[in-house]
């Protein structure tokens, strides 16, 4: 009865880039001063699919967030993106990552309920902001860098004051998850957008409740407030995006329908240009003196759940499902060769292996790999783990859980962690709950990894 | 071979609940989760109107565009199903769905982690058809019994239709000849674009 979705063949992925190729009339290359001549092809380090992207304002400097648990701080250099920091320090996947203008200060948020201040020059978690739990899926920073600003999950939007470094407000008022949230250009007010399908105001200043500003219907992820002050960018689920007025409430302006939700926008307002990406893999950018569409591109590999332009609006780097940010050169056009082989989400595993092999690669390998390296995934590397005490590999940032805990992982450890689960049996740990509710799944995976960790043996691939 | 698809006509729905409960004791969903739910706009003033929300099983699902462990699929009746053993419990699926679908239990160490449920159109997932092991994971499968979503068969209203998508527009078709639009089917258009397969 059940039939597999078809995966997209090669013909499929490259046409659309052959044919933006064509139409941009060939490649060519940057001129030497503007952006797109300093931006690396790929940023390549994240362990997991990359979240979000951020381009500082000079053009130097990126933050990428990831499933992997962290952030890195990026220095751009000749076309190379060198790792200068990693941001270790959030207990779950980090779903967003801003720089605070006029330091170097970066904020994220975290599923794991956190908003993290981080020193960029030490690498220093300066305060985590702990929320009740739920997922924090969007930080903002006023221009002044005075503020910060979070969109909950707890239907809250929360405001922090990054010179005291203090939580100064947890805004109420919406009925649905808070998906994004956006300063003023004067960084007086703030926006929000909700899964309630509503976006509204709140008062820096006086702490307290704005206005609803408008209201679509279908939920809303996407906010940006617009240079002028005026109006504001908006991307719904519904696939619509568009410019309301803040005044008025009126939309202003109906950008092209995307062909599923609105995932990603940025704004480069010197160069007088906005940005927005969704889940189809279109990304357009417009002129926003007169809305007219500039450049769209296709990513072939699908998503765009993160963008950023750079400040001259030459180009932009985007985030999709892969586990590396990606260089769209904007002007001069160029195209994007995406890399090939198989399509980026690599847990699907063929029947052919052995039971216990299936079981790592379907439910294990996204966090943890069975090599010395850990390749930067969310989890530890599992290479050798049997005699380890839980919580001692080097390298890897553990929670106080595994520190303090006096467990050491062998065949009968390890069945009671997926007999009873990790909350149960690490409680406290950063591991998601994984239970395997049949004996013979969970000793063929005990089995396979006694002899795929086994440091003596030859390593399996993964 | 039948598209599947849900409908819930706006005008019908009296907001008696008994599509979630019977979601919920049918698939014997845990406490905190809800497949299916009733959303009421306008309450108690004018243009008041209820609808039975849940999965759509969307002809093009931004769901299965998203996951970044590709673990959503379609059957050949168009039912978007996925697999809770590659499902990492990340969310994005979530933050895709218009309607608000996907559920996460809140078991894990940090909540949001848990591994995601939704509506089946009581069709199970990849296990073996009405084995227990499907049972346990996704619920009943009613579809390879031979029968319909339990939450459309209990509709007292028959506000919501489930079934093949020709037949159920239809019977929707019928009732606009006869009383005109009315407040619509919410949510077909998003669902099934130009009618969809």
């Amino acid at each position: 009865m059940l039939v597999a979705k078809s995966m997209p063949n090669l013909t499929k992925r490259v046409l659309p880039v052959l044919i933006a190729c064509l139409a941009a009339g060939l490649c060519s290359v940057a001129a030497a001063d503007d952006a797109a001549s300093s931006m690396p092809e790929t940023l390549e380090g994240h362990g997991g699919p990359v979240r979000s992207v951020a381009i500082a304002a000079d053009n130097t400097h990126v933050l990428t967030s990831s499933f992997d648990y962290s952030a890195i701080y990026w220095l751009l250099e000749a076309q190379k993106g060198r790792e200068l920091m990693r941001l270790e320090g959030h207990d779950a996947a980090v779903n967003d990552a801003a720089f605070v203008p006029g330091g170097d200060i970066a904020v994220t948020a975290s599923d794991d309920g956190s908003v993290a201040v981080w020193n960029l020059d030490t690498g220093e978690m300066l305060k985590r902001f702990q929320g009740p739990g739920d997922k924090v899926l969007a930080v903002d920073v006023s221009g002044d860098g005075r503020y910060a600003a979070s969109a909950g999950w707890d239907r809250r939007v929360r405001l922090y004051d990054l010179k005291a470094l203090e939580e100064v407000a947890a805004f109420e008022g919406h009925r649905g998850n808070v998906n994004d949230v956006a300063f003023s250009p004067d960084g007086k007010t703030l926006y929000s957008a909700s899964y309630d399908g509503t976006i509204h105001s709140w008062d820096v200043e006086e702490r307290k409740p704005g206005r609803p500003i408008y209201s679509h219907g279908w939920g809303l992820n996407i906010v940006r407030a617009l240079p002028d002050g005026k109006a504001l960018l908006f991307g719904s689920l519904d696939g619509s995006a568009g410019v309301v007025d803040i005044e008025s409430g009126n939309v202003l302006v109906d950008l092209a329908v995307h062909k599923g939700p609105i995932l990603s926008a940025d704004i480069a307002a010197d160069a007088g240009m906005a940005l927005v990406g969704g889940a189809d893999g279109v990304v357009r950018v417009y002129r926003m003196a007169d809305w007219i569409l500039l450049h769209t591109f296709e990513n072939p590999n699908g998503p765009i759940w993160g963008a950023s332009l750079a400040a001259d609006g030459t180009a932009a780097m985007l985030a999709g499902l892969d586990d590396a940010a990606f260089l769209w050169q904007i002007s001069p056009r160029k195209s994007f060769e995406p890399p090939l082989g198989e399509f980026p989400r690599r847990f699907q595993v063929s029947s052919d292996a052995g039971p216990g092999e299936l079981q790592f690669a379907r439910k294990c390998s996204v966090c943890h790999t069975l090599t010395k390296d850990g390749a930067n995934r969310a989890g530890p590397s599992l290479h050798g783990v049997f005699g380890r005490k839980a919580g001692t590999l080097e390298g890897y940032v553990y929670s106080d859980a595994l520190k303090n805990s006096d467990i050491v992982w062998n065949e009968e450890t390890i069945a009671r962690l997926f007999d009873d689960g990790p909350d149960v049996v690490t409680p406290g740990s950063k591991m998601p709950v994984q239970r395997l509710k049949s004996v013979e799944d969970r000793d063929a995976l005990i089995a396979f990894l006694k002899r795929a960790t086994d440091p003596a043996a030859s390593s399996v691939s993964q | 071979m039948a598209r599947m698809k849900f409908l819930c006509d706006a005008e019908r729905c009296i907001e008696c609940n008994a599509c979630v409960t019977a979601c919920k004791n049918e698939n014997e969903i845990p406490w905190g989760i809800n497949r299916r739910r009733v959303v009421t706009i306008n309450d108690g003033a004018e243009g008041e109107r209820s609808i039975s929300v849940a999965c759509m099983h969307c002809s093009d699902a931004p769901c299965m565009a998203v996951c970044p462990v590709d673990c959503f699929y379609q059957t050949d009746e168009g039912v978007v199903l996925h697999s809770k053993d590659l499902c990492i419990g990340c969310g994005y699926c979530f933050y895709a769905c218009p309607f608000g679908a996907p559920q996460y239990p809140q078991v894990g160490n940090f909540g949001s982690r848990g591994k995601m449920d939704k509506c089946t159109f009581c069709a199970g997932g990849p296990e073996d058809d009405n084995s227990e092991a499907e049972f346990q994971k996704y619920g009943r499968n009613r579809l390879a019994e031979g029968k319909l979503p339990l939450c459309a068969e209990m509709c007292s209203t028959k506000a919501l239709l489930a079934g093949d998508g020709d037949v159920v527009s239809e019977i929707y078709r019928e009732r606009i000849v006869s009383r005109g639009f009315g407040s619509g089917a919410w949510g077909w258009g998003k669902a099934y674009p130009g009618g969809g397969s």
